[in-house]
């Protein structure tokens, strides 16, 4: 059509009857704020986001692409972790019932479809609790020695991570005595640099990895922020749906707030 | 395995089956709980608002037909081409899972591939936009964009943004080293 700019997310044709599950169906009135949500590529114009599962998500993925460590999201796990067995215990259930009582009928079969879809989402919901715990893992391997030097790091991590960090680090540390010991004097330490002469100043600035917080990541703006303060001292003016390709030091306080003014993409 | 920051297509495209689109059921049921939220009620040929993963597994078992958005009928798509095109500069506005949501479209619902190929080309032409841009930054600013932090198109789709988040980050990270080495 020549007067459609090729763009249109309207996404009923028959406004009246079509069924509104809920605020992500831009339609009628509410066109302009959802129409605007998704030209700014927002999720709520696209996806539930206040549902624990969805929330989750969301924490994996600013996990996966920030440098640093993030609070483990205990809550949101729990509540997930939680809602999964239940409806995997009640699948199964289900399903004894129906192998017990035989016969078909269009009931069962529209439960059994019913059944299909939800072990689909299970499966769906498992991979994201999966990928969230391994990328966190992942993260504590990379920087094992700051993990547990940096008292506020530790205290982000879950009790298993935690233990999990001291492990790693034993062995790391028992390897590293192995390898270690057939070198001369003064490169034995694994955190230490050898210097020349053992002075204090080299002891005090240990080799240990950080994570880079000065990294550039993608940026967008959930909210308009006006006069956000930089960590430099100075002013910005950040509009909605903005995107910015910025140092992660810079917005990084954007993504503290609940719910965050800012995300990773 | 070294950890990257980033995403892979396949893990892409899974984050982007939770789009909600459009299907029109061939089967009757009340609403369904399901973990992320409630979904339904399905009447035959109503249309409903369901995650992508959910249309497709109900496609797959015949009991529903997909709808994209109006962007991916054809004329929208052909429109769309034509104005990346002539607009050099801007993007035009489409979903941000596009291209993921036209892949496993063609790939499950539809055999039809010809939009498929417009909205490759499509992609293609913005892909080259966005490097225009970049090799536009010029290094005697490159201080002040690595303060300000430099601005990409809200429009740009997710695809995109791991398209060029390895480059364009890590030279990001070299000029700053660079720049930081150079005062010192």
């Amino acid at each position: 059509m020549a007067d459609d700019d090729g763009y249109g997310f309207h996404l009923g044709h028959d406004d009246d009857d079509a069924v509104e599950p809920s605020a992500y169906a831009p339609e009628g009135e509410d066109d302009a704020d959802g129409l605007d949500e998704r030209t700014m590529n927002l999720d709520e114009g696209f996806e539930p986001t206040t549902s624990a599962v969805m929330m989750l998500k969301r924490a994996w993925v600013l996990e996966r692409l920030c440098p640093e460590m993030r609070a483990y999201a205990a809550s949101t796990f729990e509540d997930v972790r939680t809602r999964t067995d239940a409806r995997v215990e009640q699948l199964e259930r289900r399903a004894r019932e129906r192998a017990e009582s035989g016969g078909g009928g269009a009931e069962e079969e529209s439960e059994k479809l019913m059944d299909h879809l939800m072990w689909i989402e299970v499966n769906r919901v498992r991979y994201i609790m999966r990928e969230y715990l391994r990328t966190r893992l992942h993260k504590i391997e990379t920087h094992a020695l700051h993990v547990l030097t940096d008292a506020d790091t530790f205290a982000k991590l879950s009790e298993a991570e935690q233990k999990f960090a001291e492990g790693y680090i034993e062995a790391l540390q028992g390897h590293f005595e192995d390898v270690l010991k057939d070198l001369p004097e003064g490169y034995r330490d694994m955190m230490v640099e050898y210097s020349g002469e053992a002075d204090e100043e080299a002891t005090a600035q240990k080799m240990i990895p950080k994570p880079n917080l000065d990294a550039f990541v993608i940026f967008r703006m959930r909210e308009d922020v006006p006069n956000f303060v930089q960590p430099n001292g100075e002013t910005i003016e950040l509009e909605r749906g903005q995107v910015m390709l910025a140092q992660y030091s810079r917005f990084r306080d954007l993504l503290a707030f609940d719910p965050p003014k800012a995300e990773l993409v | 395995m070294s950890f990257e920051r980033t995403f892979k297509p396949e893990e892409t495209s899974y984050v982007a089956q939770d789009t909600m689109v459009q299907i029109l059921p061939r089967f009757r049921c009340d609403r369904v709980p399901f973990l992320a939220d409630e979904f339904g009620p399905f009447m035959p040929n109503v249309p409903v608002l369901v995650p992508c993963w959910l249309a497709l597994a109900l496609n797959e078992n015949g009991k529903c037909t997909v709808e994209l958005g109006d962007w991916f009928a054809a004329e929208s798509v052909l429109a769309t081409q034509k104005n990346e095109k002539t607009d050099t500069k801007g993007f035009q506005p489409l979903p941000q899972y596009f291209i993921e949501q036209a892949r496993c479209i063609s790939k499950y619902v539809t055999e039809d591939m010809s939009m498929h190929v417009h909205l490759e080309h499509i992609l293609s032409l913005r892909q080259s936009k966005i490097r225009r841009a970049f090799r536009l930054l010029r290094h005697d600013t490159m201080r002040e964009t690595i303060e300000e932090g430099y601005r990409l198109p809200s429009e740009t789709a997710c695809s995109e943004f791991n398209s060029i988040r390895r480059f364009t980050c890590a030279a990001m990270d070299n000029f700053n080293e660079l720049l930081a080495s150079k005062v010192s």
